[in-house]
């Protein structure tokens, strides 16, 4: 027998290796493109109480810096895509781990590519760094180093304010597992908390300590609708202006909702599945106090079997609706009655098994799929205001997208700090049929350096991608009609706005109205709902900076003939003549037809969709139109059938003029658009309002009324500036009224 | 005398629904769907003596009818859900609750 080896090993191995790594590549196929990498390792018990689910999944992102001489490099990532290996080869080694496996993206198709991560330790050393390698079949090879985060696979935080009239005692449970004698015999003992509850499915959740009460005690205030939950979310939650998607989640603790029988609800999803109906979706829920769930709920410890119930009911509502907000189902909807989760209904797990059954079999977690989801999923499909609710659930994709090209990222965050913002916004509301335009501004942030930037932000020029979630809750990419090639258009934008380095905002910011009504594929904008509407700047170069999300909704007719009217409208000869801006080409002259069908027969006066179109059919009247005539030249002497019938005739082209300018006839045209603008007043419109005047003040120069034309900048440099407008626009409609 | 709450739960989609009880009509409304967040599609509350009540409901939209007698003490909770192609019916004298 060999002699017994009692020399101490020096890969004693201080803990578990799964949980969360992240690092940035250290090597990549193309110069430049760092990518960085959030690597979730699961194969050995991180945790008490914690199935291990043999799995490795990652978030890639895209690494932008800028370096500013004499300063730190600047930062930010931009999200990129998700992966999962299912099923991977673990080997164990005395100092090391190797995994190996292959990669299965959430969405979009990509070649054959594989993992290896090679994790080591040491006696008395923290384990890792993991060193990460993707393959891609053909040879192109990422590498990472990633150092270990934590025993946990995601990070969030939940916020909690609670309802005045539910204020006193405690608002979160704290369960003894071994309180209530209804329980799996082996079930361990241990105090949870929705904290630990979410800890041991591995999502380490931090309850922000500060807490709002919200008065709810009007007398004639009953319950809370899905609606109003939302509401009450937009005004209180701390985080909710911030980024979206995001790993924030807000918890309501109320009183009671308008159905009784509803103990919590996660109100944050489309109104067709009981939600508010206003996306994005799944960033807050409620739980209510006063459901027969919790009358006895105890002040301290429960004495009885009744309070332990009640308790035990209280801390499974908030975790489930919490699950909820992760784009859980319930267990019956993914075809799971029979699971012993946090999403199944105890009444409906016991109608099968038997009274009781439920709670004297549950363990207190998520089932195993779910927690693929929790841990591994799509990072859109499980992060707070990401992907639909009821869109994820291991679908991972919204419904009956599948055809569509939705780009992985398409409606992903930023974060760092980026050198540059790209702010959309326009008016909230679109009537049905109104064309959407929407404010492009990008914005220097920096406080250094001035930035010399590509400023075209229509989509026709290539620099800017636009995605827009439909109702439907499919993701599009806006794919315009027109693809223009032209030199790039530069301004140097000023050093980030700071009042009190007398540096004003304007100069640091460009604007842009952009289009997107109608493109290559149609109408974007065609059904009544919301949308949600994000892009993503690129300019010049490889930078690459998405938007924040805007959330524009679209109205429903408003009488039957506007309903009827939709059937010509949504056509292609309306949607390039919006497209172009009006247009008297005898090819469009049936969508011109139908545009004036819409403005005569539509809305009020001072309709949004009335003025627009009437600009459009004014730009069509403004400037003069050329048509290219084509007539076969006289025929030639001499033989032509040795030509052959493919010899075609010569032709001869001209452009000849087809209208004049009607100066008139468009000022007539807009004259209630003007009025519209003014009375509107909104600071979301002021760039729209500005383009009007300014085809009108031509127009007034054209017929030579100098007077009107001033008259009417001298009126939009009034609005303007009582709708905050910047001095530098002002300045500049000054400029052009000094001209005249 | 008690409450009567009839829920309907699961797998109605634009459903028409008539609900009757001891004969009389308490329920019929067209277009029933369950709000998948809550798995309940709508709530119904009649007054109803102790005692044995006979309760029919019919999804004409499925060709789905039941008829249960439901022991009524006091307040008395029946569940209705479409499942497995058929109607079924769920009895409790606590209420379901929904989340």
């Amino acid at each position: 027998m060999a002699g017994h080896n009692s020399a101490p090993s020096r890969c004693e191995r201080s803990g578990p290796v799964s949980g969360r790594y992240e690092g940035e590549s250290t090597a990549t196929p193309v110069a430049g493109q760092e990518r960085a990498l959030d690597l979730r390792v699961d194969i050995d018990s991180r945790y008490a109480n914690s199935p291990v689910l043999n799995r490795i999944s990652g978030d890639l992102y895209q690494v932008q810096r800028i370096r500013i001489p004499g300063k730190p490099a600047q930062s930010w990532r931009v999200y990129l895509e998700s992966w999962i290996v299912d099923d991977p080869d673990i080997k164990w080694e005395e100092c090391h781990v190797e995994i190996t496996g292959e990669l299965r993206y959430w969405r979009g198709v990509h070649p054959p590519i594989t993992v290896r991560v090679r994790i080591p330790w040491r006696t008395s050393e923290p384990v890792g760094p993991a060193a990460v390698t993707l393959s891609q079949d053909g040879g192109q090879t990422w590498g990472f180093v990633c150092a270990r985060v934590g025993d946990w696979f995601r990070e969030m935080n939940l916020e909690i304010d609670v309802c005045e009239s539910v204020s006193t005692g405690f608002v979160l449970p704290r369960y003894n597992t071994h309180v209530h004698p209804d329980r799996p015999a082996d079930i361990p003992a241990r105090d949870l908390s929705i904290e630990e509850c979410y800890r041991e499915a591995g999502v380490r959740m931090a309850v922000r300590p500060d807490r709002t009460v919200i008065d709810d005690t009007a007398a004639d205030f009953q319950s809370w609708s899905a609606v109003e939950l939302h509401d009450a979310m937009e005004r209180y939650f701390s985080q909710y202006q911030g980024p979206w998607p995001n790993w924030e989640m807000w918890g309501l603790l109320a009183g009671q909702y308008e159905k009784s029988g509803v103990g919590g609800v996660m109100f944050d999803a489309a109104a067709a599945y009981g939600g508010a109906g206003r996306g994005p979706d799944r960033q807050g829920f409620a739980v209510f106090r006063k459901h027969n769930w919790f009358k006895k709920l105890p002040a301290a410890a429960p004495a009885d079997k009744d309070q332990a119930e009640a308790l035990r009911k209280f801390l499974y509502t908030w975790v489930h609706e919490a699950g909820h907000a992760f784009n859980f189902l319930h267990s019956w909807d993914k075809n799971r009655p029979d699971a012993l989760s946090w999403m199944n209904y105890d009444w409906k797990y016991d109608a099968n098994h038997g009274d009781g059954a439920f709670w004297r079999a549950f363990r207190m977690r998520f089932d195993d799929e779910e927690l693929i989801h929790l841990r591994h999923g799509d990072r859109p499909a499980v992060m707070m205001g990401g992907d639909p609710w009821a869109s994820g659930g291991h679908a991972e994709s919204p419904a009956a997208a599948e055809h569509l090209h939705t780009p992985p990222g398409a409606m992903a965050e930023l974060e760092g700090r980026p050198p540059l913002e790209l702010l959309l916004r326009s008016k909230g509301y679109f009537e049905f049929m109104e064309p959407v335009h929407i404010e492009f501004r990008l914005r220097n942030l920096l406080e250094d350096i001035p930035l010399k930037l590509d400023i075209r932000m229509g989509p026709e020029y290539g620099g800017t991608t636009v995605y827009i979630r439909r109702p439907d809750g499919r993701v599009v990419e806006y794919d315009p009609i027109l693809c223009l090639i032209a030199e790039t258009e530069t301004k140097t934008l000023d050093l980030a706005a700071d009042a009190e380095a007398g540096r004003p905002e304007g100069p640091d910011r460009v604007s842009e109205t952009v289009f997107l009504s109608y493109g290559k594929y149609g109408f974007y904008f065609d059904a009544p709902g919301e949308y949600l509407v994000r892009a993503v700047y690129r300019g010049a170069g490889d930078v690459l900076i998405p938007s924040n999300m805007l959330r524009v909704r679209v109205g429903t007719p408003q009488s039957k003939a506007e309903d009827r009217l939709a059937q010509d409208y949504f056509s292609y000869q309306v949607g390039m003549a919006l497209y172009l801006g009006g247009s008297p080409s005898e090819y469009l002259k049936d969508g011109m037809k139908a545009i004036r069908d819409v403005v005569k027969e539509t809305g009020d006066k001072d309709s949004m969709l009335k003025a627009k179109l009437s600009t459009v059919l004014a730009e069509a009247v403004s400037k003069p139109f050329h048509r290219v005539e084509v007539e076969p030249a006289p025929e030639a002497a001499g033989p032509t059938a040795a030509a052959g019938p493919a010899a075609a005739r010569p032709v001869k082209a001209k452009v000849v003029k087809v209208s004049d300018p009607n100066p008139d006839e468009a000022l007539k045209l807009t004259k209630q658009a003007l009025a519209a603008f003014h009375a509107e007043k909104s600071k979301d419109l002021n760039l729209m309002y500005r383009n009007l005047v300014e085809q009108r003040v031509g127009n007034w120069v054209a017929i030579g009324d100098s007077a009107e034309a001033k008259k009417e900048l001298n009126a939009l440099h009034r609005d303007l500036k009582a709708c905050d407008a910047n001095t530098n626009i002002l300045d500049e409609i000054k400029e052009v009224h000094d001209k005249i | 005398m008690g409450t009567l709450r009839i829920d309907l739960q699961d797998g109605f989609d634009n459903d028409d629904v008539c609900i009757k009880v001891n004969g009389r009509e308490v329920y019929h409304h067209r277009d029933v769907t369950t709000k998948l967040l809550l798995g309940l599609a709508d709530t119904i509350e009649t007054k109803a003596e102790d005692g044995s009540a006979v309760v029919e409901i019919t999804v004409p939209t499925r060709k789905l009818s039941r008829t249960d007698k439901v022991d009524v003490k006091g307040d008395t909770y029946v569940g209705a859900c479409v499942q497995r192609g058929g109607l079924r019916l769920l009895v409790s004298s606590t209420p379901f609750g929904y989340g």
